[in-house]
């Protein structure tokens, strides 16, 4: 028994290490402090040049998103600001400083949709009190809890001892019942992640059209820094509503993906 | 001629219909009353007709209802016809007025509708009452007669107009005149100042049933237009130039003038569907009011404050707030500012927050609340303004003012805010903490942000664990290890079966393992325990094939046990020898020497190669 609880360890530990965040290379650790120097001497536009190359090279990192937003914003680029203080929060959920310096930014916005925090018109509130959550958090709290209420099954199944047995049997109770709430959100979480893709507008201007087409009929104006949720691509188009509940196509070089 | 007088008379003596008779009964008055129907069902309407006939002035004051029973009223209407004679050169006439009640049955079964009272000059007359059956709702609907106010009102009347023409029956098929339907434009005040609200009010006046199909304004460039809602407008009765007319508000602007002098007004046009009578198609008229020309003054350029702008003008209060008075350094309030009255809202200019050196101040948002009821102009403006303080400490908000023009006093007036006093700590959770001008990020003194990170794992956050391709068999692990820690403790507990099967296997291995170590024995020439373990060897191998045990039974014994289990005699024979053999070589082991024991060795392993290869009951030689 003792030998099947080892090896479920060593298991647990090689995922664990398996999904261990890598770290940058030193060379591109220059780039961050280059970055941040080069804000601090109000060179913002230098600032995001270097932020931009880790970016580029494939990092995803709240910190380095967090940073480029701000220098974004420096350089008045609101549109950007809002898109990667938004992908702060998707990798860091409840990120407070990237939380407060977006809502300042969101205040500076001519459109003023916001989307709720219970998501837009025609979301349900889950989709909301879900997205609060990481995606990696929930997963491995189900994963733990999940491989937790299997090895202590196992536990129960090796025990001779009924005593043993029966406590094993009420411990595994809440358990189960944390796995089943787990397993839940994380449900919840993975279908937001695969199904449900947000978009924020990045260039000044731009017309959501009634349809695919740069002639298509221009329902309303949007600005940048206005968050959306992307519906479907359509040939250099992307369907989208706004938070209003508002459909149209826009053009995907307007947007940015969260 | 008498149909033509009757034409226009009939229309105003019903409409004045409320108003008491007057003069006497004279002649002979007949009273009766008849219904459409005895039998109705309950989705259909039964019409009481009482019909008065005589010389005298009738009028409805002089009837009193009867009882209906579970009859419910849902209508009545008048009508009237009067006929003139000479005779003997005296002229007479005989006037008779029906009076139409259209009753809704509520349940159904047998009522009756009581006897009616016509009371004239201190007489009275009785209607004969009248049984009615009610029964339930029948298919007949649509072929039944509909009652008399179905009828005289055709569907395209519908609407809320319908009010207008609750009398008509009088209105035959005849031409429609100018004086019949119009409409007025009333604009007041008479006199206003630039900026101050003039409220148009579009009234229609008709005598026949009509409705309004559009409505077109001039051009109003020289004001600013709010339109006001006159939904609810309800139609009323008012007598012009001796004719009663319905009247009823068709539509309502604000005009607030954007400059002084003579402005000019066109006409409104308004097309109106009419009609005379339900057989007749409606026919549309092109009505228009008259050309207006207004006077408009201007702003009094005495006692006019500083900060007054032409927009500013009505009637107004001002108020101001933030959202905590105690925040934190580079903490954002929201300063809000609204003006709440009477006039152009929209337009009005609230005051600017000054510069403030100790601040960082966001472009301000304003938001606009205006009702649309009453004529009135009324609502609110709020301005909301984020604020930053850049330094610790008591931090004030100016006073605000607000200068506007009141024309109902004809003065200017200056609302003024109250100074609003923050409270600023110095630290800011989240922040570096303490003033800006110590931290780190020297280049936040100058903004609001929360700083730049300076230490990063710099992590590289790859895609979503969910998304990696050892996800799935993580989770798969857990139950998948369940499952062969079960099956093998399953599998674990058949081999501990005690049954034949395991019990041959278990004495298979156990003579192997004798027969192993009898080896090492017979290498190391220990003769005595050599033999035992040999023997030990031959009577599990031999056991390993059988149905009983061996061990422990009398060599004899054992020997016809296998001879039973169906061993061929002659290897039961080789077998009983070596056994005889190895006890032999127990007790003298002094006379085995090491080749006799590696000959009994390979004598016992050419056995058990022999038993490995036959089932019980084949004849093999050792």
């Amino acid at each position: 028994m003792k030998r099947s609880l080892l090896l479920a360890l060593q298991v647990a530990c090689l995922a664990a290490g398996l999904a261990r965040a890598d770290t940058v290379s030193s060379s591109l650790r220059q780039h961050f402090t280059a970055g941040n120097q080069a804000y601090l001497d109000g060179d913002y536009q230098r600032a995001v040049d270097n932020y931009r190359r880790l970016v580029d090279a494939g990092v995803r990192n709240p910190d380095l998103y967090y940073n480029l937003a701000n220098a974004y914003f420096r350089l008045g680029r609101k549109g950007l600001a809002v898109l990667f203080y938004e992908r702060t929060l998707k990798l860091a959920p409840g990120d407070q400083a990237a939380e407060f310096n977006l809502r300042l930014v969101r205040k500076s916005l001519i459109d003023k949709l916001v989307m709720p925090a219970g998501g837009a018109v025609g979301e349900p509130p889950w989709h909301g009190f879900v997205r609060r959550f990481s995606l990696d958090t929930l997963t491995w709290v189900f994963l733990l809890l999940y491989s937790l209420a299997f090895l202590v099954a196992l536990w129960r199944r090796l025990s001779k001892r009924e005593s043993a047995r029966r406590l094993l049997f009420w411990l595994n109770v809440p358990l189960l019942t944390l796995v089943l709430l787990a397993g839940l959100l994380f449900a919840g979480r993975l279908y937001l992640h695969r199904k449900v893709h947000h978009a924020v507008v990045i260039q000044p201007v731009v017309q959501l059209r009634e349809g695919p087409d740069r002639h298509a009929k221009v329902l309303v104006e949007v600005h940048e820094g206005l968050k959306v949720r992307l519906l479907a691509d359509s040939g250099g188009f992307v369907r989208v509503r706004l938070s209003n509940g508002v459909e149209g196509y826009l053009e995907e070089g307007d947007l940015g993906r969260i | 001629m008498s149909g033509r007088l009757e034409h226009l008379l009939l229309p105003l003596l019903l409409l004045v219909g409320g108003t008491p008779a007057s003069g006497s009964a004279s002649g002979q008055i007949r009273f009766s009353a008849a219904v459409d129907r005895t039998e109705v069902a309950l989705d259909e309407t039964v019409t009481l007709t009482l019909t008065v006939t005589g010389d005298a002035q009738i009028s409805a004051s002089n009837i009193v209802p009867p009882g209906t029973g579970t009859l419910e009223i849902v209508g009545t209407s008048t009508s009237e016809s009067t006929s003139f004679s000479f005779s003997g050169g005296t002229q007479q006439f005989t006037r008779m007025v029906n009076f139409h009640y259209v009753l809704k049955p509520t349940r159904t079964g047998k009522t009756r509708i009581g006897a009616a009272v016509l009371k004239l000059g201190g007489k009275s007359w009785r209607s004969r009452p009248i049984d009615i059956l009610v029964v339930k709702s029948s298919g007949r609907r649509r072929g039944a007669p509909q009652s008399p106010l179905q009828r005289r009102f055709p569907s395209w009347l519908d609407d809320d107009w319908n009010d207008l023409f609750h009398s008509p029956d009088m209105f035959p098929r005849r031409r429609i005149g100018p004086d019949d339907i119009f409409v007025r434009l009333t604009l007041k005040p008479d006199l206003a100042v630039e900026g101050q609200q003039l409220t148009a009010t579009l009234r229609i006046y008709s005598r026949v049933g009509a409705r309004v199909v559009s409505i077109r304004w001039p051009g109003l460039n020289d004001f600013f237009v709010v339109d006001r809602d006159v939904s609810k407008a309800v139609t009323e009765q008012q007598q012009i130039n001796g004719r009663l007319y319905h009247t009823k508000v068709i539509d309502r602007r604000a005009l607030f003038p954007l400059r002084s002098g003579e402005l000019e007004m066109g006409a409104v046009e308004v097309d109106v569907d009419t009609s005379t009578s339900p057989f007749y198609p409606a026919q549309t008229m092109h009505l228009r009011t008259r050309p207006r020309r207004l006077t408009i003054m201007p702003l009094p350029g005495q006692d006019r404050p500083r900060d007054f702008h032409p927009a500013n003008v009505g009637q107004f209060s001002m108020a101001a707030a933030v959202d905590a008075t105690r925040v934190a350094l580079n903490q954002p309030i929201t300063f809000t500012l609204t003006i709440r009255g009477t006039g152009a809202i929209q337009r009005i200019r609230p005051p600017a927050m000054p510069r403030l050196g100790k601040f960082r101040i966001f472009d301000s948002t304003s938001k606009v609340e205006v009702s649309n009821r009453g004529a009135l102009v009324r609502g609110s403006k709020q301005v909301e303004t984020i604020l930053v303080p850049l330094t610790s400490g008591q931090l004030t908000l100016p006073a605000l003012t607000f200068s506007y023009y009141d024309p109902s006093q004809g003065s200017y007036r200056t609302l003024s805010t109250e100074p609003i006093t923050l409270q600023v700590a110095a630290s800011q959770e989240g922040t570096d903490g303490g003033s800006p001008l110590v931290s780190h990020e020297v280049n936040l003194v100058a903004g609001s942000f929360k700083p730049i990170r300076f230490e990063s794992e710099l992590s590289v956050r790859g895609m979503a664990l969910v998304d990696r391709p050892f996800f799935w068999p993580l989770v798969a692990l857990p139950p998948g290890l369940y499952l062969l820690v079960v099956l093998g403790l399953a599998l674990r507990a058949r081999g501990q079966a005690d049954t034949t099967r395991n019990r041959m296997r278990q004495a298979w291995l156990l003579s192997r393992r004798h027969l192993r170590k009898a080896a090492r024995l017979a290498a190391a020439g220990q003769a005595a325990d050599f033999y035992a373990e040999l023997k030990a060897a031959l009577v599990r191998g031999f056991e390993a094939r059988c149905s009983q045990p061996l061990h422990g039974l009398p060599l004899n014994e054992a020997a016809r046990q296998l001879e039973e289990e169906g061993f061929a005699e002659q290897l039961v024979e080789a077998w009983r020898t070596e056994v005889e053999n190895c006890d032999f070589g127990r007790f003298s082991p002094a006379s085995s020497r090491g080749e006799q024991m590696q000959q009994s060795l390979a004598r016992a392993r050419k056995l058990f190669k022999t038993i490995e290869r036959t089932r019980p009951g084949t004849e093999v030689r050792p």
